[in-house]
């Protein structure tokens, strides 16, 4: 086996990327059956009120964004909840789901999306990536699937977690 | 000839995203085995993280200078594989730098006590029975090698499960397997919102070190997550992908390639790619 001849892709033609890589693991649907198989789901969506959010904020020392939770009602006992959560460049929608105990039973990602806001469509830009390498083409590349390279951490997730198993205290129990 | 189905989920876990794709021919095969994946990695996370108070390695920080503590076997064989490392790269592999990580702020201090640590990895001593003590007090941190264990795991688990080809990604920390070849991406060093295709992988780990998140600016000076052997952050405008058989070995060598040069991560099994800022395509790193 060996890998390392087959390392390097041929360097003459050079795809850039889009400005904003976005990629979806799974609809809520499907993301309902992930954490939740064969169950049903009844729409149980909370309208956040102002004290709530102080509670909730208080409770947590995380900001409450969203106003309106969805959350749903699991036939098997309880709760599927979608959440998001915007970092610096990333902005992440997220499925939790909590056993009947309101314990967190299993998280699914299920969009992730990425925006740096570079000029990559701008010609103007795109000059300093081209030009210097004999035989380079300059393509936007909408396959990306796998990234080598420290990714973001999961800070923001971690939080938003925090803040909906505070809200299912306050509101849902 | 069966048509393969792929599903491709990610979770948060190891203090990162975890995205596992797996192909097969059974859709509830693959949900199984992608779940018992999470589980291994779940388990990875709750036995090493620093940030845990129940974990392993928060109980050896805490009582191991004073008594022996047992650990899980998982925890025993990151532990055996660092300190061969670190012997092996004289000390530029070094899972005690977690001092200065907690000093440069890339860390909480975990200890009560303001307690002079004064160890380094020679007094990390691996017992009979699965347990560790350490003769002088020192902060073990096992993040760079943690989560390329956890991939590894993850693999064999899916392999386990009849999984056919696949790739874990633990953020950025990868390992493909199966006869299916995974084009893979590195963000470009100076604009981390911009990819290149760099490799093609079937089977193998690849992992990248590079400061484009990590860099921050403490009392005036700029310091990365990256402990050379005299105690300063290695400050580095470059990415580094190091392959390796193993996932475990390529997350390690990341920071040995940093520290001592290709060479010496080739010599312990690594091949070294460096991208600079000024480059488009990664170049491997010749002796």
């Amino acid at each position: 086996m060996d890998v390392f001849n087959k390392w390097l892709l041929p360097a003459a033609a050079v795809i850039v990327a889009p400005s904003a890589y976005a990629t979806q693991y799974l609809t809520i649907e499907q993301a309902q059956q992930a954490i939740f198989p064969g169950a049903s789901f009844t729409p149980a969506f909370v309208k956040i009120t102002d004290e709530q959010k102080k509670q909730i904020e208080r409770r947590t020392d995380v900001n409450v964004r969203i106003r309106e939770q969805r959350v749903w009602r699991v036939s098997t006992g309880g709760y599927f909840i979608v959440d998001e959560v915007v970092g610096k460049h990333e902005f992440i929608t997220y499925a939790i789901g909590l056993d009947a105990a309101g314990a967190v039973q299993q998280i699914e990602v299920m969009d992730y999306r990425e925006s740096y806001g570079y000029e990559i469509r701008n010609a103007e830009w795109r000059r300093q990536f081209v030009g210097k390498h004999a035989g380079e083409k300059f393509k936007l590349d909408e396959d990306i699937k796998n990234i080598s390279g420290a990714t973001l951490s999961c800070r923001h997730i971690t939080d938003g977690v925090k803040r909906v198993l505070a809200l299912y205290d306050i509101a849902l129990k | 000839m069966t048509q393969l189905s792929e599903i491709r989920r990610a979770r948060p876990v190891l203090g990162t995203l975890v995205e596992i794709t797996a192909r097969g021919t059974s859709a509830e095969q693959l949900a199984e085995a992608v779940n018992a994946s999470f589980t291994e990695i779940q388990r990875v996370h709750d036995l090493m993280s620093f940030h845990e108070r129940g974990s392993d390695i928060s109980r050896v920080n805490r009582l191991a200078h004073r008594i022996p503590v047992r650990v899980h076997p998982w925890t025993w064989r990151v532990l055996l594989e660092a300190r061969n490392l670190a012997r092996k790269s004289r000390g530029a592999f070094n899972i005690t730098v977690a001092d200065r990580l907690v000093r440069w702020g890339y860390l909480p201090c975990p200890i009560s006590t303001r307690a002079a640590i004064r160890g380094d990895w020679h007094d990390v001593r691996l017992l009979p029975g699965h347990r560790v003590r350490l003769d002088r007090r020192v902060l073990i941190d096992l993040g760079g090698i943690a989560k390329g264990f956890a991939v590894d795991l993850a693999v064999a688990a899916l392999q386990r499960h009849h999984v056919q080809s696949g790739l874990v990604n633990a953020g950025g920390d990868l390992r493909g397997f199966g006869s299916r070849r995974h084009v893979v991406h590195l963000r470009h060093p100076a604009y981390p919102g911009v990819f290149l295709p760099a490799f093609e992988l079937d089977s193998g780990a690849l992992a990248t070190s590079a400061a484009y998140f990590a860099q921050r600016v403490w009392r005036g000076r700029r310091v990365a997550p990256v402990v050379s052997r005299t105690g300063r952050p290695s400050i580095t405008a470059t990415s580094v992908t190091v392959a390796a058989r193993t996932c475990m070995r390529a997350d390690a060598l990341t920071k040995v390639c940093l520290l001592n040069g290709s060479s010496a991560a080739r010599r312990l099994g690594g091949r070294a790619f460096v991208l600079a800022a000024e480059e488009l395509s990664p170049r491997l790193l010749a002796a």
